[in-house]
């Protein structure tokens, strides 16, 4: 169970941009929930994820894993048990290393990186068979370089890669924005597919209403800052495509944008 | 025609001390993409510590592992001020750099020469044992290039394992390092100490081979070893198979030799830095063309 109590987050404090973003924020996300968040641009949603992962200090409150107070721990501890997919498709493997090395780095971590060989040739077979998992041809790629890949590949391989290993959390920014809607719309099926496989807890931020109604079990809409709609399963699965669309109007108007 | 053969010798002899120093800026330039100035201070380093040790009556052999331990600590000096106290990479090197200038002269005391008395890796009794029936300048050659190649094996054994994979990772894209729960910065630490020790190492070398140490050697030898990385890069990059080790080697070669050639076609020493400056700047235009080329295809 993740929660955050009380946060406060301000921006360049201190100065003549400061901008107060969090004030009082408070969420909690049960094991096994698969959270969608939509909101407009500068909302808030990528905040919420690195205040979650670390990335960003906050200045009141706090952040509780299974009722742990990881507030202070440094980002790169918090990945022992995180796994992440970025928007950028860049951001989750290395381009310039083999699809095995990738596959192999993932598969390791968490562990220490001494001086046994990088790669084993016995899990070959294994990574083989996840990649074949993604449908796209990947497990015959093992040799190539990760950057010759196209963003779709690339990231279905961030997905896999950022959930080999046993995690609490999966948390994903607009993981699918950056590829066409067909694309888009299998790495979206796959990772429902391996959320429900490894029954994972997981967090996505969307642009996407559908996806938001049609996948997860919980819809979380944000906006300056502030949860202003949290739809738990039942009512999640009243709400359509269209009413969700029309809060996000309303919201919108009143607010200007 | 033994001029020649000599002339060749000694070619290779510096491009094989000097592959040491390729080595290190391909561990930072390439690897880990991180400009690293220590190069300067750190090869003279090398040569000071050198210097005072075989003065002192140390065994010449016993001079590389200590070299190589007070290189990896300048590299560390550059990683904690990087990493630790958030000052950006080229500042960082140009500090440690800059202290690196007093503290080589406060080692040696002053620029000093190495008796002619006093044995060096080259004259060494089992030096001489194994090859008492070469000449000098045989015997430098083959020191050097055999101290190059096991450089190069252990090197290229490093890069595949798991450390080295991950040194290779944190330099592609550092946040993928984060991801794994690894602690980025101090994979980069890591990578500055192989490469400062390897660097000093290469000014032992220096020193062993010239017998002197002078503070001002270090100038310009973060430029050098760019420039033989970058030549060897681009030279072989069609094959692919060429490792970076290999080719920063050849890189080094090819530099040294050029230098020779244009000091034998009577290039006056004192411009010897200009000549390296333009070349370095041609080379990196010239690499800059490629890239945009590269990325235009994308
Ligand atoms: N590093 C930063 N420094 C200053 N302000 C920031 C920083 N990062 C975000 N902000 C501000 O915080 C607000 C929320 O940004 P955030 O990136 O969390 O929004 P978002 O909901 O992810 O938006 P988008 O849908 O465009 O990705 C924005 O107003 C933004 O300008
Ligand atoms: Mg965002």
């Amino acid at each position: 169970m993740l929660e955050l109590r009380n946060i406060t987050k301000t921006y360049n404090p201190g100065t003549l941009t400061e901008m107060c973003l969090f004030q009082d924020l408070t969420m909690t996300v049960e094991q096994g929930e698969f959270v969608s968040i939509v909101g407009s641009n500068g909302s808030g949603k990528t905040s919420l994820l690195n205040i979650i992962c670390g990335s960003i200090p906050v200045e009141q409150g706090q952040v509780l894993v299974a009722g742990e107070d990881i507030t202070k721990m440094e980002e790169y501890k918090r990945y022992q048990r995180i796994g992440r997919v970025y928007q950028n498709p860049a951001m989750g493997t290395c381009p310039h290393l083999t699809l095995f090395e990738n596959m192999s780095l993932a598969d390791h971590k968490g562990k220490s990186f001494g001086l046994s060989p990088g790669v084993n040739r016995h899990r070959l077979r294994v990574y083989q068979e996840q990649l074949s998992l993604l449908g796209l041809g990947l497990e015959n790629k093992l040799d190539v370089l990760v950057g010759t890949l196209s963003g779709g590949q690339r990231q279905a391989v961030a997905l896999l890669m950022a959930t080999m290993t046993p995690l609490d959390f999966l948390i994903l920014d607009e993981h699918t924005a950056a590829l066409d809607p067909k694309t888009a719309e299998s790495i979206m099926i796959l990772t429902d597919q391996m959320v429900r496989r490894k029954k994972l807890t997981a967090i996505m931020v969307t642009h996407n209403l559908r996806y938001a109604v049609e996948y997860g079990n919980r819809l979380v809409m944000m906006n300056q800052g502030k949860i202003i709609l949290d739809l738990k399963e039942d009512e999640k699965r009243k709400g359509s495509v269209e009413d969700i669309l029309h809060i996000f109007n309303e919201i919108s108007i009143e607010c200007g944008n | 025609m033994n001029v020649l053969l000599d002339l060749t010798i000694g070619i290779l002899t510096q491009g094989f001390m000097y592959a040491l120093l390729s080595y290190g800026v391909y561990i930072t330039y390439k690897i880990l993409d991180f400009p690293d100035l220590t190069v300067d201070g750190s090869f003279p380093l090398g040569a000071a510590v050198t210097a005072v040790m075989l003065t002192r009556g140390v065994n010449p052999y016993l001079t590389l592992p200590l070299v190589f331990v007070v290189g990896a600590l300048a590299g560390l000096l550059t990683g904690w001020i990087h990493v630790k106290l958030g000052i950006r990479d080229l500042l960082a090197g140009i500090i440690t750099m800059t202290a690196l200038f007093s503290i080589n002269l406060q080692i040696a005391g002053s620029n000093l020469i190495v008796d002619r008395s006093v044995d060096t890796l080259f004259t060494a009794a089992p030096t001489m044992l194994l090859l008492g029936s070469f000449t000098l300048i045989q015997r430098k050659l083959m020191v050097t290039f055999l101290v190059a190649l096991v450089f190069k094996i252990l090197l290229d054994l490093y890069f595949k394992t798991k450390n080295g994979l991950l040194l290779r990772a944190v330099g592609d894209n550092s946040v993928l390092v984060t991801s794994l729960a690894k602690d980025k910065g101090r994979v980069k630490i890591i990578g500055l100490v192989i490469a400062n020790a390897l660097v000093a190492l290469s000014g032992a070398l220096v020193c062993h081979e010239q017998r002197a140490f002078s503070s001002t050697m270090g100038t310009g030898q973060v430029v050098f070893g760019l420039a033989t990385v970058i030549i060897g890069a681009t030279l072989f990059k069609k094959w692919g198979f060429i490792k970076g080790t290999t080719a920063a080697v050849a890189g080094s070669i090819i530099y040294k030799a050029c230098i020779q050639v244009a000091i034998s076609l009577g290039l006056p020493a004192n411009l010897l830095k200009l000549i390296t400056a333009v070349l370095f700047l041609v080379i990196l235009v010239y690499g800059n063309r490629r890239k945009e080329q590269v990325s235009g295809h994308a």
